[in-house]
């Protein structure tokens, strides 16, 4: 490793604790924090801004070195190469449970300090931490921090690079009893089990009956914040755009500059990358709100929620986690999927979670509906709709096969409620503006000056005639695929090649073929089976990698590509098959269709497959699991 | 009684748990055994999961694993 092992200073807690936080606070980066176990799932490390020489390493979070979750794995992976000093960050709101994993580390003989974090939430509750007992008890240093106010952190450090020593061993047997006397000496609570404001707040965000609702307006809020604040704000860009693009142009000309040069300036740069530019702000409010959301707590609040819904469809509670993270970017949606215990579950959600309309592909949306559907928000929200059927239906009908069938069932923490931090919000929306700007500098670009290049240039050099070009007869040889879908015009085939890049380099090339995009759908169904396709087919290149890595097998990697095109295909048949129906025989025959097809789907998902309630993977009639846990 | 009946808001203290190895690990890392005492709070849509809230810790827990958690109240 590029780092100096002798010197590397290592992390390791209880999940939301707030070790990332600290992390960011040390080296100065920005990495993605949030309020839910799970956020980070994979090791980092970087230097120590006050001492470069100095390297900390932030490790996903977990509650024992027994690993059991694939994030929890890396815990233990890392401690292979040993560190030279631990940082035990401690939750001081839940000492008893985040020192068991404090008496585990003793077993290791490494030189180990205890940070116990969160002393601002624990002034205001009245509890006070004896430090001094506390580190008798393990004969380590004890420090009181607050990483998100950024206290005690240089006394942290001063600590951890003088005075770290190796903890006295605490045999295993003895960790609860252990535990019980190192709190009796050090803490001092004022009123034990009160209702706070967490528990308040849950009795309604986690009401049975009040719950669902609240979760559904929280999503439709954030989708019409987006579409109609970043909406909004993406118009002023695309405007001036369009205006420095003509200004560019009618100075190229007059300078005399030679026709393929104005072709590669205005088509791929202008229409091209300005035409994704335009959808920054859009991208940006998505974020933030996302942040919000992740930084409140609210989203472990949302998988407690729909826990029960998601493991009818073979997901889980953690699933909806992974979903709701591609919701902004599939990337992050994919690797969360970590923290799923059970193999299966795990790989359902890898496959699953790219069905969610993420940034860019909201991107393509409102500027596709913005062209053919005069903007009408139903359009739009409907896709989201549109999505969540078709993730539950996947599941409900993958579940039936062993490859996804059974998994443990949820067992997670609720995080408690907080404020969001400016420090946090504004550091997740800097990486993703950061993010979005070198995408478009690089992979978007290059897509861009290819397809000008493909559509200038044919067997005879540079051309003006489209119909001798590279990209028109590879477009026309691919079209036939599309015809059925209603979209089968050699524009959209490419479009659809080069969504692979990236999702919103759909909107440049259709921008760059196409005077007037619009006129290449024949029909609103179809333009809409487009967009249904767009959001189900395999996602961007960057997602893909990811998958490849979490599923780890080439095989499963190769079901998922399967899968998420024979999905997008069917998906956009039926939306164009539906519309046809209904334009050449009416209403009354679409909905006859409709009701046949959807008892025979009902049919096939709700029959009865026997499946034990002990133990849940069987999906035997006569299972010998069954029979011995009911025999005891 | 098992900790799946009890009702939002009780208090009752754990006896013994009959989940397998493996979740009953997770969950002693987590500061749940016998003898803990745990507050229930929330019930989901479709009876599962549960929350429960010990200490200052508050958890999510399927229905299946609840109902193999024999409580007593205090």
């Amino acid at each position: 490793m590029w780092w100096n092992m002798s010197n590397k200073i290592s992390l390791i807690g209880n999940p939301n604790c707030g070790k990332t936080t600290l992390y960011n606070l040390l080296t100065g980066k920005t990495e993605r924090v949030g309020n839910r176990a799970g956020v980070t799932v994979d090791s980092k490390t970087g230097r120590y801004v006050k001492d470069k020489s100095v390297f900390i390493t932030d490790l996903p979070g977990t509650y024992s070195l027994k690993a059991v979750s694939g994030d929890e794995r890396i815990v233990s992976d890392n401690l292979n190469e040993v560190p030279k000093v631990i940082i035990n960050v401690v939750d001081g709101n839940n000492l008893s449970r985040n020192l068991l994993l404090t008496c585990e580390l003793t077993s290791l003989k490494i030189p180990m300090v205890i940070a116990v974090n969160f002393s601002d939430e624990l002034e205001n509750r009245g509890i006070k931490i004896d430090t001094v007992a506390l580190s008798k008890v393990f004969n380590v240093p004890v420090v009181l921090i607050s990483a998100r106010k950024n206290k005690g952190i240089d006394m942290l450090m001063n600590d951890a690079l003088k005075n770290a020593r190796v903890p006295n061993f605490i045999p295993p047997d003895n960790y609860e009893k252990f535990i019980d006397n190192a709190l009796n000496s050090a803490v001092k609570t004022a009123r034990a089990d009160i209702l706070d404001f967490t528990d308040k707040a849950d009795k309604i965000l986690m009401n049975k009956y009040l719950g669902i609702p609240i979760f559904i307006a929280v999503i439709v809020s954030v989708y019409s914040l987006t579409s109609i604040l970043g909406g909004f704000l993406g118009d002023k860009i695309a405007d001036f755009i369009k205006t420095a693009g003509a200004y560019a142009e009618l100075s190229l000309r007059e300078s005399g500059a030679a026709e393929w040069f104005i072709g590669l300036i205005v088509g791929a740069l202008v229409k091209g990358v300005g035409a994704v530019l335009s959808f920054l702000p859009q991208i940006l409010v998505l974020f933030l709100l996302l942040a919000v959301i992740e930084e409140s707590g609210y989203l472990a609040r949302a998988a407690f929620l729909m826990d029960g819904i998601m493991e009818k469809v073979g997901l889980n509670g953690k699933s909806l986690i992974s979903l709701g993270v591609s919701c902004g970017c599939a990337v992050g949606g994919i690797m969360s999927a970590r923290t799923i215990e059970s193999e299966k579950q795990r790989r359902l959600t890898v496959f699953l979670s790219p069905f969610m309309p993420c940034g860019a592909k909201t991107a393509v949306f409102a500027w596709l509906s913005g062209l053919i559907f005069g903007g009408n928000p139903f359009i739009t929200a409907s896709l989201y709709f549109l999505s969540l059927f078709v993730v539950a239906l996947s599941g409900a009908i993958l579940k039936r096969f062993d490859r996804f069938r059974g998994g443990a069932g949820l067992i997670m923490e609720i995080p408690v409620l907080r404020m969001p931090t400016f420090r946090g919000v504004f550091n997740e929306l800097k990486e993703k503006a950061v993010d979005f700007l070198l995408k478009a500098g690089s992979i978007i670009f290059l897509v861009s000056v290819v397809v000008w290049f493909l559509q200038s240039f044919g067997v005879n050099g540079y051309t003006q005639n489209i119909s001798e070009t590279f990209l028109f007869s590879l477009g026309n040889r691919i079209k036939i695929l599309f015809v059925p879908l209603g979209f089968g015009n050699w524009q959209s085939a490419v479009a659809v090649l080069s969504g692979i890049f990236a999702k919103e380099a759909v909107i440049q090339t259709l921008n760059m073929v196409s005077d007037n995009p619009a006129n290449l759908f024949v029909s609103g169904y179809s333009a809409y089976a487009f967009m249904a396709f767009i959001l189900f087919m395999p996602p961007c290149i960057a997602a893909l990698s990811a998958a490849k890595n979490e599923l780890k097998s080439a095989k499963e990697f190769c079901i998922m590509l399967a899968y998420q095109t024979i999905t997008a295909y069917l998906v956009a048949l039926t939306i164009n098959g539906l519309g046809y129906l209904y334009e050449n025989f009416g209403i009354v025959f679409l909905s006859l269709t409709i009701v046949i097809f959807g008892v025979i789907i009902s049919i096939v998902i709700l029959k009865n497959r026997r499946q034990c309630k002990n133990c849940r993977t069987c999906g035997v009639k006569r299972c010998e699991t069954k029979k011995a846990n009911t025999t005891i | 009684m098992v900790l799946s009946e009890v009702k939002i808001g009780e208090r009752v203290k754990i006896i013994v748990q009959k989940n397998e190895n493996a979740v009953k690990q997770r969950l002693r890392t987590m500061g749940i055994r016998s003898g803990t005492i745990v507050t229930v709070m929330n019930t989901a849509p479709f009876e599962t999961p549960i929350e429960i809230k010990i200490g200052n810790f508050r958890l999510a827990i399927c229905k299946a694993e609840a109902d193999k958690i024999v409580v007593e109240y205090v």
